[in-house]
C-alpha cells in the first residue's frame, strides 16, 4: 500500500512539474526581464550593486518629497546606489502624463534629469496652470535647450509610447500608487523615514556581501 | 437521499473547488518570474527580508502540489491540514495589512490574472478556511480515494 501511494504521489508531482515547465515555455515572459533598463533615466554609477527603481508621477506631492530624499540617500551611498526612474502618471493627474512626455523630449537633448528636477521643484506652478505647454517650453528654454525641437517633440506625441510602456511595467508589478520604490527589483520599500530606507539598503548590501 | 449523502457531495465539491483554487494560485505564480511574488510578499511588510526569496520560491510549489493532492483526494486530510496552515498564515498576514492600512490595493494571490482587493481576499479566505476545516475534520464523510487515512477506512 505504501509503495502504491508513493508511486501515486510521485506521479502526480512529476506531472505537475511537467505542466509548469511547459507553462513557462508557452507563457513567454518567464525568462524576459520584467523591467527594461533605460540608462538615460538612471542616476548614479551604472555598476552600483544596488538599484532603487522608482515609479513616480510628476504631479504627485509625495513623489516630489521622495525626490529630495532620494538625492540625500544617493549622496550617502555614492558608490553603492543607482536610481532608475520610471514614469507612472496616475489617471487623476492628466497633466503628469504630458509632463512625463516633456521629460522624455528633454532626454533627446540630454537634459532628462535637469528637466525632471525642474518639474518637481516647480510642481505647483505647472499643475495649477492652464498654460501647461507654454510653461513646459519655458523650462526647456531655462535649460538652454532647442525650444523648437522640444516643442515639435511635445506636439508630435511620439514619447507617449515610452510613458505608457513605463506605466505598463509598473502595472505588471501591481503598482497603482505613487511613489513606489523597489529595491534591487525584488523588494518594495515602505516609504517611512530616511533612516528606515537606509537600513534596508544596508541589509541589502550585507545580503549581497558588498 | 439522506443528509449524510448531501454532506458527502458538498464536501467533495468543496475539495474540488479548493483544490482548483490552490492549483491555479500556485500555477499562476510559478509560470511568472519569482520577482513578482517577492514584490507581493514584501508589500505586506511582515516576512523578514532575508526570508522573502525562499518564501516566494516555496509557497507557490506548496499551493500547487498540495492543491493537486487535495483535488485528486490523495492524502486528503494531510493536504487539508497543510493548506489550513498556509491559509491561516495568510489570513493573519492579510489581517495585519488591513489593520495597519498598508497601501496594498491588490492581494497578488493569483499572479496578475485575477485581481482581488485585500477585503475581497479576506472574505474568500474566511470561506476557504471554513471549508478546509470541514474537510479536515470530516474526512470519513467525503468521497475520498485516500487509502492512508484511518478515517477513510
Amino acid at each position: 500500500m505504501l509503495k502504491k501511494n508513493l508511486f501515486r504521489g510521485f506521479s502526480i508531482i512529476i506531472l505537475l512539474i511537467l505542466i509548469v515547465v511547459v507553462g513557462r515555455q508557452t507563457n513567454g515572459y518567464y525568462n524576459k526581464p520584467i523591467i527594461t533598463d533605460e540608462p538615460y533615466k538612471t542616476k548614479g554609477l551604472s555598476d552600483a550593486p544596488i538599484e532603487l527603481l522608482v515609479f513616480s508621477d510628476y504631479a504627485c506631492p509625495f513623489c516630489s518629497k521622495l525626490e529630495t530624499l532620494l538625492d540625500e540617500i544617493l549622496a550617502a551611498f555614492p558608490k553603492q546606489i543607482k536610481i532608475q526612474f520610471k514614469h507612472f502618471p496616475l489617471r487623476s493627474h492628466p497633466k503628469a502624463f504630458v509632463a512625463a512626455e516633456a521629460a522624455e523630449c528633454a532626454a533627446d537633448q540630454n537634459q532628462f534629469w535637469n528637466y525632471h528636477e525642474l518639474l518637481f521643484s516647480n510642481q505647483t506652478e505647472w499643475t495649477d496652470s492652464t498654460e501647461l505647454r507654454n510653461i513646459l517650453l519655458t523650462y526647456a528654454s531655462k535649460l538652454k535647450m532647442n525650444e523648437s525641437e522640444f516643442g515639435t517633440c511635445l506636439d508630435s506625441g511620439r514619447k507617449k509610447e515610452i510613458v505608457l510602456n513605463n506605466k505598463k511595467e509598473g502595472e505588471k508589478l501591481f503598482i497603482n500608487s505613487t511613489p513606489t520604490l523597489i529595491l534591487n527589483r525584488h523588494k518594495v520599500l515602505m516609504l517611512k523615514k530616511k533612516e528606515a530606507i537606509e537600513t534596508q539598503i544596508q541589509k541589502e548590501l550585507e545580503r549581497i556581501k558588498v | 437521499m439522506n443528509i449524510k449523502r448531501w454532506i458527502k457531495i458538498g464536501l467533495t465539491l468543496a475539495r474540488f473547488a479548493i483544490g482548483t483554487i490552490f492549483i491555479y494560485s500556485g500555477y499562476s505564480k510559478l509560470i511568472a518570474p519569482s520577482q513578482f511574488f517577492e514584490l507581493t510578499i514584501s508589500r505586506f511588510d511582515i516576512v523578514p527580508y532575508s526570508l522573502i526569496g525562499i518564501t516566494a520560491l516555496m509557497v507557490p510549489w506548496i499551493e500547487y502540489i498540495v492543491g493537486a493532492f487535495l483535488f485528486t483526494g490523495f492524502l486528503t486530510r494531510k493536504s487539508a491540514f497543510v493548506l489550513l496552515i498556509l491559509t491561516g498564515s495568510y489570513y493573519f498576514i492579510l489581517a495585519q495589512a488591513l489593520i495597519r492600512r498598508l497601501p496594498i490595493y491588490e492581494c497578488g494571490c493569483f499572479g496578475g490574472n485575477i485581481r482581488l482587493t485585500l477585503q475581497q481576499s479576506f472574505i474568500i479566505d474566511s470561506l476557504i478556511l471554513f471549508l478546509l476545516f470541514q474537510i479536515f475534520t470530516s474526512a470519513k464523510l467525503s468521497y475520498y480515494s485516500e487509502s492512508t487515512s484511518p478515517q477513510a477506512k
